[in-house]
């Protein structure tokens, strides 16, 4: 039996393709969000940030696109799954979106100091994970693939604990002599890292939901947590826990 | 009044001998859209339909009144000719009803009238009408045989085929697929979206959800009641984009029909 | 859900007493035994009949084969003939259908498609309908002042001609009644697909509603035919001859239809008053004779049905498909 339903079938597969574009688009940012807080780059903090504002409209575009799908197609089943799990993943990927302005801002008034090295190293670390992170949940988003969902938990606990050791280093490296205005924002700036992979965590669940119909379970037992040696890679965990 | 328009009607109202049947109607109807009509039993959405091809003129002591104007034309116009008006403006009804011929002969009929004599230009637009229905894989092997042997979402897409072999401009289209299953359903929407670029299609149906699908435009008709007879009148509530219709509509009326809150 | 198993089959018996008991329905029963009784023996008269007639005219076709069928009148019956009579039915039911069936289809099609309706088409129709009713022999009397007397200059007076027209007009009124039930009877999906793609209505009557009305349309000719060539009364009015007619072998066709003539019922009924002697040679009396004339009438009526009945079983299966 042949296909039915062509045009509207495209409009559903049109949406999820502008929403992974969308998120190409964030998490493209990543990087170079990274690279500003390194170098201070001024200028292409300034284009981030005034760019975040086509992001946004993109975003609200898709999910006209959405509300419209809803109510002039009437899917049910996969389909109504697939656009609410769409509508929500926008907002993920949107606040994703301004969380990278926010890493430009903080660049901005973290501008003139010199950062410790293996502070640097962190932050250099910390943008690879979550560019990482949000690379598998495009993938997830584009395959519908339940199983990249699962894996972007585990990248996830890294960049948790990148995030722990960053502030212990923070603490410990200046005791005494401890600039606030840039410990504030070296504070926020790892947070922002962290926030953005439990966005691409959270597309990952929706994808999940999708695909399965089920809404992830928060009530069960964390995943296991992470732990780093003194360079910041991650230890081969003692015992697995299920 | 744009190039764009193929029908323009202006306060077109019916009457069945001394009854109203549907009043005050004015509408535009765009070049290769889908227009859909909707609205309750009784509101007169037919019966403005089948004045777009002066069907009416079949039904005794129907009159129309107000103007139905065709690329600029007063149909109603007592120099135009009725059936070269249907020539130009198909029209596929709610009950199947393909001719007691073969496949061949219902399609070639019209172009026979026509004036297409020649077997081998019949054959050319047979087959490109039943193509153009998505019905020319399942018949070719037996354009012979009766057009009443073929399943009722087959027998309308051959009504489709037969209507369309006369190359009309307009496709009105009654309810068409009231009696079918959801496939066969499907598999006519499918083909009213593919005929979109070489035709403009006015569907009556009392399927909402079907209107949104496929609709670009939507005309919604209620019924009044006139005080004095107790009788229903027909009346158009609001013409807009499908979209706004659906989402968002200016009238509190198409609110309550579109959501199901009155039938 | 604990029930006790007594309760269970209590329940179930119960609902097994009120499934299979309940009243038998006599009256029914009867009414059905009723209709089978009457529909039974309205076939056993006609069987009866049909037995008997052919029963009696078999020695005739035995003793005389083709020979009755070719000779003329007479007053032996062991000469007498049918073939006068078989020519002035065959050419009364040439008159109804060159003149009735065009013009009473023609009229039913008229009054069903083309004419809208008002109240001078319902009088018409309803006037239609008691011409139907009307008693042959008032035909007859409409023949005899009008085409015997009144046109004998065209007609040649007490001839084939007059009966043909005469009885052309008695059968014209079932012939337009049928046809317009026929019309009538034709879907309005099928004209409205018609017009749909732009058919004019002479191209949809023509194309579509004739095609379809053709088996309704058909057996009204059947039964028109068959009321032709049995009506006697109408026949005698215009003085169709019994006993004896003497037919010149020179006479013009022209001539034998302005002529004196007989027809098939006219035969029965003259032979039905003849003395019931046995023929000399043959031993045959009228009696017999006249039964054989019965059953070449009913042959007659059979052959000139059959085309229609090929017709009408074709334009069915063409609807059926």
């Amino acid at each position: 039996m042949d296909e039915l339903r062509r045009s509207y079938h495209h409009e559903l597969d049109k949406a999820r393709a502008d929403l992974a574009v969308l998120a190409a688009k964030v998490a493209e940012l990543i990087p170079q969000a990274t690279q500003v807080l390194l170098d201070g780059d001024l200028v292409r903090a300034e284009a981030i940030i005034s760019g975040d504002a086509d992001i946004d409209a993109s975003a609200v575009e898709i999910e006209e696109h959405c509300i419209e799908i809803l109510a002039l197609q009437a899917p049910v089943a996969g389909e109504l799954r697939q656009v609410l799990a769409l509508m929500k993943m926008i907002a993920e990927v949107e606040r994703s979106g301004d969380l990278v302005a926010n890493l430009c801002k903080a660049a901005r008034r973290m501008y003139g100091h010199e950062l410790d090295p293996r502070i640097r190293g962190i932050i250099a670390r910390m943008g690879q994970q979550a560019q990482a992170l949000y690379a598998t949940a495009i993938e997830a988003i584009q395959s519908n693939d339940a199983s990249k969902a699962a894996a972007l938990d585990d990248m996830d606990a890294y960049l948790d604990a990148l995030q722990k050791q960053f502030i212990a280093i923070m603490i410990e490296s200046k005791n005494g002599d401890v600039d606030l205005q840039l410990a504030v924002q070296l504070a926020m700036v790892a947070r922002f890292y962290e926030r953005i992979g439990d966005h691409a965590v959270n597309v990952g669940e929706r994808v999940m939901y999708t695909v399965t119909g089920k809404v992830p379970d928060h009530s069960k037992p964390k995943r296991p947590k992470v732990q780093l040696d003194e360079a910041g890679n991650p230890l081969p965990s003692a015992t697995q826990e299920p | 009044m744009t190039d764009d328009n193929v029908f323009t009607t202006r306060e077109l109202e019916v009457y069945y001998g001394a009854f109203r049947a549907v009043r005050e109607v004015n509408l535009d109807i765009r070049r290769g859209e889908i227009t859909a009509f909707i609205g309750p039993s009784g509101c007169g959405k037919s019966t403005v339909l089948r004045c777009f091809n002066r069907m009416n003129d079949l039904i005794p002591g129907a009159k129309v009144g107000g103007k139905v104007e065709y690329h600029g034309i007063d149909l109603y116009d007592e120099q135009v000719n009725a059936v070269e008006v249907r020539r130009r403006i198909g029209m596929v009804f709610q009950k199947a009803n393909p001719f007691p011929k073969s496949i061949y002969d219902n399609v070639a009929y019209g172009p026979r009238l026509a004036g297409v004599k020649k077997r081998d230009e019949l054959d050319q637009v047979v087959e490109s009408a039943l193509r153009g229905a998505a019905l020319w894989d399942d018949v070719k092997d037996r354009l012979k045989e009766s057009g009443l042997g073929l399943s009722g979402g087959q027998q309308q897409r051959l009504c489709i085929a037969r209507a369309t072999a006369v190359e009309p401009e307009v496709l009105l289209m009654d309810e068409p697929c009231s009696a079918l299953d959801p496939i066969a359903t499907a598999r006519i929407e499918d083909l009213m979206q593919e005929m979109k670029d070489r035709y403009t299609i006015i569907i009556v149906t009392h399927n909402m959800q079907q209107a949104a699908r496929v609709s670009d435009r939507t005309a919604f008709f209620s019924t009044e009641v006139n005080p004095e007879s107790d009788r229903r009148t027909g009346v158009l509530v609001e013409y807009d984009l499908t979209k706004k219709m659906f989402s968002n509509p200016g009238d509190e009326r198409t609110e309550a029909y579109v959501t199901g809150r009155f039938g | 859900m604990a029930v006790s198993a007594s309760t269970v089959a209590s329940t179930r018996s119960a609902v097994e007493a009120a499934l299979t008991g309940g009243r038998r329905d006599v009256k029914g029963i009867v009414f059905a035994m009723l209709l089978v009784l009457c529909m039974l023996a309205s076939l056993l008269m006609l069987t009866v009949l049909l037995w008997d007639v052919v029963a009696q005219a078999l020695p005739v076709f035995q003793k005389r084969s083709t020979g009755f069928l070719t000779n003329e009148l007479a007053s032996s019956p062991d000469k007498a003939g049918v073939s006068q009579g078989i020519w002035g039915s065959l050419v009364i039911a040439a008159f109804v259908v060159v003149l009735a069936f065009p013009v009473g289809i023609a009229a039913g099609v008229y009054l069903e498609e083309y004419a809208t309706p008002s109240r001078l088409t319902r009088f018409i129709q309803l006037n239609i309908r008691n011409l139907a009713g009307v008693p042959s022999v008032v035909y007859g009397i409409l023949g005899l002042v009008v085409f015997v007397k009144g046109f004998d200059g065209v007609t040649g007076g007490r001839s084939v001609i007059s009966a043909g027209v005469t009885l052309a007009i008695l059968v014209l009124p079932i012939i337009i009644i049928t046809t317009a039930e026929s019309v009538r009877a034709v879907p309005s999906g099928l004209r409205e697909a018609g017009y749909g793609v732009g058919a004019t209505r002479w191209e949809a009557t023509r194309d579509h509603v004739l095609p379809y009305a053709a088996p309704g349309i058909l057996t009204g000719t059947m039964l028109a035919v068959a009321r032709a060539l049995g009506e006697a009364a109408p026949l005698l009015l215009i003085g169709a001859i019994t006993g004896r007619l003497a037919t010149a072998s020179d006479q013009g066709l022209l001539d034998q239809l302005r002529g004196k003539f007989t027809a098939m019922p006219v035969v029965i009924y003259g032979w039905a008053n003849e003395v019931n002697r046995p023929g000399k040679k043959t031993g045959l009396t009228f009696e017999q004779l006249n039964s054989a004339a019965i059953v070449v009438l009913l042959g007659l009526v059979l052959v000139l049905n059959i085309a229609a009945i090929v017709l009408r079983n074709r334009f069915e299966r063409k609807r059926q498909s």
